[in-house]
C-alpha cells in the first residue's frame, strides 16, 4: 500500500510559466500525453493515405493513373502504371508508420501518459523530466522517418519486417549510397533503422516511468486490487516493452552495421556475389535477424492490444453501468497474454527454415495464448449481460472492439496451427487477421478511448451524433474491407503482391478485391468525420463538467481539464473502480473516492 | 431506437457468416488440392473452421442479444454482479481443453510434412530436383535419364544429387516436372531448395506446400501428388513431344523479394507416369545437348 | 442524446456517399491494359556512345554502385576521352530535332499504336511487324518489360539502376547472343534468338524466363523489341550523322539508314549458322565416343589456355580475357558504355544459353557489343567443338578429375 506522495498539490506551486514551458517543453504528463496524441493523429492520416494507395493498386493492378503519376513523379518509363517499387514502398511504410508511429505511441504514449497518474491518484509521473524526454525523443524519429520519403532511392520498400538479405546488404562506400537487391534499400532503409531506434529509446523511457508511477505513486487506498484495468494493462504493457525493446535495438544496430560497415551479421558465407555485386565474406545467418526481430515484434503486438483491452474494460463497465465481470481473471489474463507472448515469437517463422521441431513448441504456446484472450471476451460479454447499456460513441467503439476482437482472435487460431500455416502463411489470411486485431480492435479501442477521455483532456465534449456516424461508417466499411480478406486468404492469395493478376488461380478473386478496395476508400473517407469532430470540438465543443459519463475512476473527480498537479487534495480510495449499480448508492455509480459516511473503506461485503 | 445497435452488430456479423458460407459455391475458396498430405492440412483447416465458427456464432449471438435485451432505460439499474467463479472455471477449462486437443492432433501432420526424418531419402526411388530461387525466377535442375537409370541400380549414387551438379543435369527455368507415381513406391518428390540471392519462398497452392529458401542453406522439401495434369496432345510427335494441361497448377514466391516478387510465376507439371516423364526428360536432354539448331527454327 | 438521430443520419450519409463510390471506379480509367493513347516516345536526351574505348576499365572501378546507373556511362575515363566517344543529342539543331521526331512518329507510331513503316512489306511480314502484333506486343511489354527496359527500349527503366548487368538498351541495334551470320556490317540476331532469350531468360542476370507466357505473346513481344530496336537505331544513326555534320536532310538520312538497317535484319533472318555435324554424333560405339571426348577436351584445354601458338598447336587466346578461366577477368567497356567482365567459365552459368550449340555460336561468332571476338577465321569447326567440350566439363570437379584438368585455387 502506498502512502506519502512527494508533495500534495497545494504545496506544488510554480511561478507562472511561459507558453513554451507550459505547452511545448512541458513536463506535465497531461500535456505530454496530448502531444503524443496530436503527433500520432497526424501519422494516422499519413499511414491511412498510404493504405489507400495499396488498395488502389490491388483493386486495379493494371490501371492507368495519369494525374497520380504526374503528382508523385513516377518514372516515365512506367507509362502511367504504379511502379512495383512504389507499391512495395506503400505497404512497407503503411505498416511501419501504423505500428511504430500510431498505435504504439498512441496507446503507450498518449493514453499511458494521460491516464496513469490521474487514475492512480498521483499529481504527475514519477519522473516528469524523463517523461518529457520520452516525447521529444520521438521527434528525431518523426523527422527521420519522413525524410525517408525524400532521400535518394525513396522510402524503404522491404516490408515493415525488413528481412535480410534484401534490406541488409552492405551499401558499397562511395558515391550513391544505395544497396543491391532492390530499390528502397539504401538511405531510406537507414532512415528506417535509425527512426526505429529512437522510437525504442522513447518507449523504454516511458516504460520506466509507468512502472515506477504505478508501483510507487498510488494514492492512499489504491491497492493493486483496486486499480482500473486500464492501469493494469498499461502496467503490464510497460513491463513487456522494457523486456522486449532491447532485443529490437540490438537487431536494428546489427543491421545498421551490416549496411554501413561491411559487417556480416546476417550474410551467410558463400554469398559472395548477389546480382553481380560483391556482397562480403559472410559468416552470419539471415535467420538471426528474424529471431531477434520477432522476439521484440511479437510482444509488440501485445503492446498494441493490451492497453486497448484495458481501456475497453473500463469503458464497457462505465457505460454498461455494471461492475466489470471477473476483475481478477481479467488482470490475470492480461498477465497471461503478456507472459505467453514472450515464448511464441517463432510462430512468425514456422516456414522460415527454422528447425520444424522448434515449430512444434512454438505452436503449442501460440495456441494456448487463445485461452486468456477467450477468457477476456467471455468476461466482457458477462459485463454486458444484465446491464443497462448506454450507447455513447465510446461505448459503441468498445463493443465493436469486443465483437471484432473475437474475429481477430479466432482467425489467429488458423495460423497458430502449423500445418494450416504452411498454406496460409504470407497470404491475405494473415493480413485479414492482423487488421482485425490491429485496426478493428486496437484502433477502435483507441477511438473509444479518445471519445471517452476527450472531455477530461480538453474540457469539452465531442459531438455525439457525428461520433455515431463515424462509428457506423467505420464499423461497416471496416468489416467490408477486412472480412473478405479472410476469403481471398483462404483462396491463398499471397500478400505483398503488386500484381496478383499474373496468376490464373487468383483471377476469379478480383471482384472481391475491388469490393475490398472500394470499402477501404469509404473507410478512409469516414475518418475525416472523426478528424472534423475532434478539431471542431477542441475549440467549439460544449463545455464538459468533471464527470460527464458518471464514471467511478479517479480522473473524473478532477476538473476537466485537470490543472497542473491534478488533484486539489490527495484523493483517498475506498473501493474498486467498478462499483456501478451498487446497492450502497442511490445513483447507479459509486466513485472510488466517495466516502460513504460511517462506513469504513474496504469493509463492506462485495457481491460476486 | 437503442435496439438499432444490436441490429447493426447482428446484421454485420450475419453478413460475415454468410460470406463464408457462400464463398465456396462461387469459387472463392481453397484451390484444388492434389498433394497426399494436403488432405490432412485441409481437414485441419475445416476442423478449426468448425470450432471457430461455432464460437464466433456463440459469442456474437450473446453480444447481439445482450445489446438488444439490455439496451439502456433511464431509471433502471443493472444487476450488481462482480463475476461468477463457476462460469470462470467453465469458460477457462473448456476452451483450454479444446485448444490443447487441437494442438496435439495436429502435431503429426506438421511432422509428416516438415520433419527431415520423415522426408523421403534420396535413393533410387525418390524423384529429385534442385530448385534455385533467384530474383526473379526459379531455376530447376533435374537429373538426366542416364543418371536416373544409374540410381535404379545403385541407390547410393542418388545421395549427392543435391550437393553435386553434373554436366548432364537438365536446367530449366520456372517449370516443375514430376510424375504421379505409385503410392509408396516412386511417387515421392524431394526438392533441394536453394536461393541465389535473397529469401524467397517456394509456394505451391495446389499442394498446400510452402518453404522459405534461405541464403546459404539448402533446405529439403518433399511432396507427393495424387493426380496428374498432363495429357497427351494429339499434335505430339516423336521429335517434338507435346502435352495438354488439363489443370493449371502454379508456383509462386511467398516471401517478399523485390520488384518482381509478384511475377515469379512457375508451373507444376505432373506427368501420368514415369514413362511419360522420361519422354519429356529425354526431349529436354536432347534440347540441352543440342549440337545443331532445330530444323524448324 | 437523440436516439433516432444516428439512424436518419447514417442512412442519409450512406445514400449521399454511394454515388461517389461508384464514380471512384471511373477515376482509374477504362483502358486497363495498353499504353495511354496520347503517350509519345520521348525524344532521346541521353548521350550516344558511338565507339568503344580502347582500354580496359580500371579494376578499382569494378561495377558501378547500385543506383548509380545511368549516370556512369564510360565511368573511369577522363572527360576528354569520353567526349570523343560520345555524341550529345543536345547538339542537334531544334528544327532538325523536330523533323526527326515527326518522321519517327510517322514511321514508328506511338507506344499505344506502334507500327513499322520501314518500306519493305516482305520483311514486315517475315518478322511479324504488322500493327496488330505490335500493338499486342506493346501491351505485354508494358506489363512485363517496361519497368526494366524502359519506354523506348532504352534499358533505363525504374528497376534498371538496381540490377547488374543492366537491362539491354535496344536503341543501338546491338544484340549479344546471335545465331546468325556475323560476316559484315552491323550484325543482327534472328528473331529466334530473341525468342530464345525470352523463353530461357538470361541465367546469371535479372532477365527472367518468360516461357510461361502464351506463345503468341512471346512472338508479339519479340516483334515489338525488333520495332523498338529499329526505331532506336534509326534515331541513333541519324542523330550521329546530323551532329557530326555528315548529313543535313533529315528525311533522306532516315531513308538511307532505314535501308541499311532493314537490310541487316533481313540478312540475319536467313543466315542461320549451322555448325557442321558434331564429330561425336558420327561415332558409333561408346568407346569411340569416350575416346573422342577425352582427346577433344585435351585439345580444347590447349586451345583455351595456350597464350600463343606453339608450332602447329593453335592458340585461341581465351585466357587473355578469361584470366584464370574467368575467375579473375579484367573489366572491360562494352558498346553501351557500361562495364562488363568476361564470363567466369568455372560457374557453369552461360548467359547466352548452355546448350553446346549455343556455346558454339558464341565462340564462332563472338558476342556483339563486347570484346568477345569471333573465331570463325582462326579456328576450324572441329576446334570450336573441342573448346566447347572443354568448357562443358570445366565447371564440374568430378568431371575435371576424370579428364585430368587441374584448376588451382585462385588467389584471394
Amino acid at each position: 500500500m502506498s502512502v506519502g506522495l512527494p508533495h500534495g498539490a497545494e504545496a506544488h506551486k510554480h511561478p507562472e510559466m511561459s507558453f513554451v514551458r507550459k505547452y511545448i517543453f512541458s513536463s506535465d504528463h497531461k500535456i505530454i500525453g496530448i502531444q503524443f496524441l496530436f503527433s500520432t493523429l497526424i501519422f494516422l492520416v499519413i499511414g491511412g493515405t498510404l493504405a489507400m494507395g495499396v488498395r488502389l493498386q490491388l483493386g486495379w493492378p493494371h490501371a492507368d493513373h495519369g494525374w497520380l503519376a504526374r503528382l508523385l513523379n513516377w518514372p516515365k518509363s512506367y507509362g502511367d502504371h504504379m511502379p512495383p517499387e512504389f507499391y512495395n514502398m506503400l505497404f512497407s511504410m503503411h505498416a511501419t508508420i501504423m505500428i511504430f508511429f500510431v498505435i504504439i505511441p498512441m496507446l503507450a504514449g498518449a493514453f499511458g501518459n494521460f491516464t496513469i497518474p490521474l487514475m492512480v491518484g498521483a499529481p504527475d509521473m514519477a519522473f516528469p523530466k524523463l517523461n518529457m524526454m520520452s516525447y521529444w525523443f520521438m521527434w528525431p524519429a518523426f523527422i527521420i522517418i519522413l525524410i525517408g520519403f525524400f532521400v535518394d532511392g525513396g522510402a524503404p520498400a522491404n516490408g515493415w519486417t525488413s528481412y535480410p538479405l534484401i534490406s541488409s546488404l552492405t551499401m558499397p562506400v562511395g558515391a550513391g549510397f544505395q544497396s543491391p537487391a532492390g530499390a528502397g534499400t539504401g538511405y531510406g532503409q537507414i532512415c528506417w533503422l535509425v527512426a526505429l531506434l529512437f522510437v525504442g529509446i522513447s518507449s523504454m523511457m516511458g516504460s520506466v516511468n509507468y512502472v515506477t508511477t504505478i508501483i510507487n505513486l498510488r494514492a492512499p487506498g489504491m491497492t493493486f486490487n483496486r486499480l482500473p484495468l486500464t492501469i493494469w494493462a498499461l502496467f503490464i504493457t510497460a513491463i513487456l516493452q522494457a523486456f522486449a525493446l532491447p532485443v529490437l535495438t540490438v537487431a536494428l544496430i546489427l543491421q545498421l552495421l551490416d549496411k554501413t560497415f561491411n559487417t556480416c551479421f546476417f550474410l551467410p558465407p558463400g554469398m559472395t556475389t548477389v546480382g553481380n555485386w560483391h556482397a562480403g565474406p559472410g559468416g552470419g545467418q539471415t535467420l538471426l535477424w528474424q529471431h531477434l526481430f520477432w522476439f521484440y515484434s511479437h510482444p509488440a503486438v501485445y503492446i498494441m492490444i493490451l492497453p486497448a483491452m484495458g481501456m475497453v474494460s473500463d469503458i464497457i463497465a462505465t457505460f454498461a453501468r455494471k461492475p466489470l465481470f471477473g476483475y481478477k481473471p481479467m488482470y490475470l489474463s492480461l498477465a497471461g497474454i503478456a507472459g505467453l507472448g514472450f515464448i511464441v515469437w517463432g510462430h512468425h517463422m514456422f516456414q522460415s527454415g527454422m528447425d520444424p521441431r522448434l515449430g512444434t513448441g512454438f505452436m503449442i504456446a501460440t495456441i494456448m495464448i487463445a485461452l486468456p484472450s477467450a477468457v477476456k471476451v467471455f468476461n466482457w460479454l458477462g459485463t454486458t449481460w444484465g446491464a443497462n447499456i448506454q450507447f455513447t460513441t465510446a461505448m459503441l467503439f468498445a463493443l465493436a472492439f469486443v465483437s471484432l476482437f473475437v474475429i481477430g482472435g479466432l482467425s489467429g487460431i488458423f495460423m497458430a496451427a502449423t500445418p494450416v500455416d504452411i498454406a496460409i502463411h504470407d497470404t491475405m489470411f494473415i493480413v485479414a487477421h492482423l487488421h482485425y486485431v490491429l485496426f478493428a480492435s486496437s484502433l477502435m479501442g483507441i477511438f473509444a478511448g479518445i471519445y471517452y477521455w476527450f472531455p477530461k483532456m480538453f474540457g469539452r465534449l465531442m459531438n455525439e451524433p457525428l461520433g455515431k456516424i463515424h462509428f457506423v461508417l467505420t464499423f461497416i466499411a471496416g468489416n467490408c474491407t477486412f472480412f473478405p480478406m479472410h476469403i481471398t486468404g483462404a483462396a491463398l492469395q499471397p500478400r505483398r503482391y503488386s500484381d496478383p493478376l499474373q496468376y490464373k488461380w487468383l483471377e476469379s478473386l478480383q471482384g472481391l478485391n475491388i469490393f475490398i478496395s472500394i470499402s477501404a476508400f469509404v473507410l478512409g473517407a469516414a475518418q475525416l468525420i472523426f478528424l472534423v469532430n475532434f478539431f471542431y470540438s477542441l475549440f467549439w465543443g460544449p463545455k464538459a463538467g468533471r464527470n460527464p459519463w458518471r464514471s467511478n475512476t479517479l480522473e473524473w473527480t478532477a476538473p476537466s481539464p485537470p490543472p497542473h498537479g491534478n488533484y486539489e487534495t490527495t484523493p483517498i480510495v475506498y473501493r474498486g473502480p467498478y462499483e456501478y449499480a451498487s446497492p450502497e448508492s442511490e445513483e447507479d455509480y459509486l466513485p472510488q473516492t466517495e466516502n460513504l459516511n460511517g462506513k469504513v473503506a474496504g469493509t463492506q461485503p462485495v457481491h460476486h | 431506437m437503442q435496439k438499432f445497435w444490436s441490429i447493426l452488430f447482428g446484421a454485420t456479423m450475419l453478413a460475415a457468416l454468410l460470406l463464408f458460407i457462400v464463398a465456396p459455391f462461387v469459387g472463392w475458396w481453397l484451390p484444388k488440392n492434389v498433394a497426399t498430405f494436403g488432405g490432412g492440412i485441409d481437414g485441419l483447416y475445416y476442423l478449426i473452421l468448425a470450432i471457430t465458427g461455432f464460437f464466433f456464432v456463440l459469442t456474437e449471438a450473446i453480444l447481439v442479444i445482450a445489446l438488444w435485451r439490455f439496451a439502456g432505460q433511464p431509471g433502471k439499474k443493472s444487476v450488481y454482479q462482480h463475476g461468477n467463479h463457476q462460469l470462470e472455471v467453465i469458460w477457462t477449462v473448456v476452451p483450454g481443453v479444446i485448444l490443447l486437443v487441437l494442438a496435439i492432433v495436429q502435431i503429426k501432420v506438421w511432422a509428416d510434412v516438415k520433419f527431415i526424418k520423415n522426408m523421403p531419402k534420396p535413393d533410387g526411388t525418390t524423384q529429385q530436383m534442385e530448385v534455385l530461387a533467384k530474383q526473379w525466377e526459379w531455376r530447376v535442375r533435374y537429373p538426366s535419364s542416364a543418371r536416373m537409370a544409374e540410381w535404379a541400380s545403385n541407390p547410393k549414387a542418388a545421395e549427392d544429387f543435391g550437393r553435386n551438379p553434373h554436366l548432364d543435369d537438365i536446367y530449366l527455368p520456372n517449370e516443375i516436372h514430376i510424375w504421379k507415381g505409385d503410392a509408396d513406391k516412386d511417387n515421392k518428390v524431394l526438392v533441394h531448395l536453394k536461393t541465389g540471392d535473397v529469401i524467397h519462398s517456394f509456394f505451391l497452392p495446389n499442394l498446400r506446400l510452402k518453404q522459405d529458401a534461405l541464403p546459404g542453406k539448402t533446405i529439403p522439401v518433399w511432396f507427393a501428388v495424387t493426380e496428374y495434369n498432363l495429357e497427351a496432345d494429339p499434335q505430339s510427335t516423336e521429335a517434338e513431344p507435346r502435352w495438354k494441361e488439363k489443370d493449371i497448377w502454379e508456383l509462386a514466391c511467398a516471401e517478399f523479394c523485390g520488384t518482381r516478387h509478384s511475377m515469379m510465376r512457375g508451373k507444376l507439371y505432373v506427368h501420368k507416369d514415369k514413362a511419360d516423364f522420361l519422354k519429356w526428360l529425354k526431349h529436354a536432354e536432347a534440347e540441352q545437348d543440342r549440337h545443331a539448331p532445330l530444323a524448324s527454327r | 442524446m437523440i436516439a433516432c438521430w444516428p439512424v436518419r443520419n447514417a442512412s442519409r450519409t450512406l445514400f449521399c456517399t454511394a454515388p461517389w463510390l461508384l464514380l471512384a471506379t471511373l477515376l482509374t480509367g477504362c483502358d486497363l491494359d495498353g499504353y495511354p493513347e496520347d503517350l509519345r516516345y520521348p525524344p532521346r536526351t541521353d548521350v550516344l556512345v558511338v565507339d568503344k574505348p580502347k582500354v580496359d576499365a580500371p579494376r578499382e572501378q569494378g561495377f558501378e554502385r547500385p543506383g548509380e546507373f545511368p549516370k556512369v556511362i564510360l565511368a573511369g575515363l577522363p572527360e576528354k576521352e569520353k567526349e570523343q566517344l560520345t555524341i550529345d543529342p543536345a547538339n542537334l539543331k531544334d528544327d532538325q530535332r523536330n523533323v526527326l521526331e515527326d518522321e519517327l512518329t510517322k514511321r514508328f507510331g506511338t507506344p499505344a499504336a506502334p507500327r513499322a513503316d520501314i518500306g519493305d512489306a516482305a520483311l514486315v511480314a517475315q518478322l511479324k511487324l504488322d500493327d496488330d502484333t505490335l500493338r499486342r506486343g506493346s501491351t505485354v511489354y508494358r506489363q512485363q518489360c517496361l519497368h526494366c527496359h524502359g519506354l523506348s527500349g532504352d534499358g533505363r527503366g525504374a528497376t534498371a539502376p538496381w540490377v547488374n548487368p543492366h537491362p539491354r538498351d535496344y536503341r543501338q541495334g546491338v544484340f549479344k547472343f546471335t545465331s546468325s551470320s556475323q560476316d559484315e556490317g552491323r550484325r543482327k540476331p534472328r528473331k529466334e534468338d530473341l525468342l530464345r532469350t525470352l523463353r530461357e531468360g538470361i541465367e546469371g542476370t535479372s532477365m527472367p524466363s518468360f516461357r510461361l507466357l502464351p506463345e503468341d505473346d512471346l512472338e508479339a513481344l519479340a516483334s515489338y523489341v525488333i520495332h523498338l530496336s529499329m526505331r532506336g537505331e534509326i534515331e541513333f544513326q541519324v542523330i550521329r550523322a546530323l551532329v557530326k555534320g555528315e548529313e543535313s536532310n533529315v528525311p533522306e538520312t532516315i531513308s538511307a539508314y532505314l535501308e541499311l538497317i532493314r537490310g541487316n535484319w533481313q540478312g540475319a533472318q536467313t543466315s542461320l549458322i549451322k555448325p557442321p555435324t558434331y564429330p561425336g554424333d558420327t561415332l558409333k560405339t561408346e568407346e569411340e565416343r569416350d575416346k573422342y571426348l577425352r582427346e577433344s577436351i585435351a585439345r580444347g584445354l590447349g586451345l583455351f589456355a595456350r597464350a600463343q601458338a606453339e608450332g602447329n598447336l593453335k592458340s585461341a587466346g581465351c585466357l587473355g580475357c578469361h584470366s584464370d578461366f574467368g575467375r579473375q577477368s579484367a573489366y572491360k567497356y562494352d558498346a553501351w558504355g557500361t562495364i562488363v567482365k568476361p564470363a567466369d567459365l568455372t560457374t557453369g552459368v552461360y548467359r547466352g544459353g548452355r546448350r553446346p550449340v549455343d556455346l558454339y555460336w558464341r565462340i564462332h561468332s563472338g558476342i556483339n557489343g563486347v570484346t568477345m571476338p569471333a573465331s570463325s577465321s582462326s579456328l576450324t569447326p572441329e576446334e570450336v567443338w573441342d573448346v566447347v567440350n572443354f568448357l562443358q566439363v570445366l565447371p564440374y570437379p568430378k568431371m575435371r578429375e576424370k579428364y585430368g584438368i587441374k584448376l588451382e585455387q585462385p588467389p584471394k
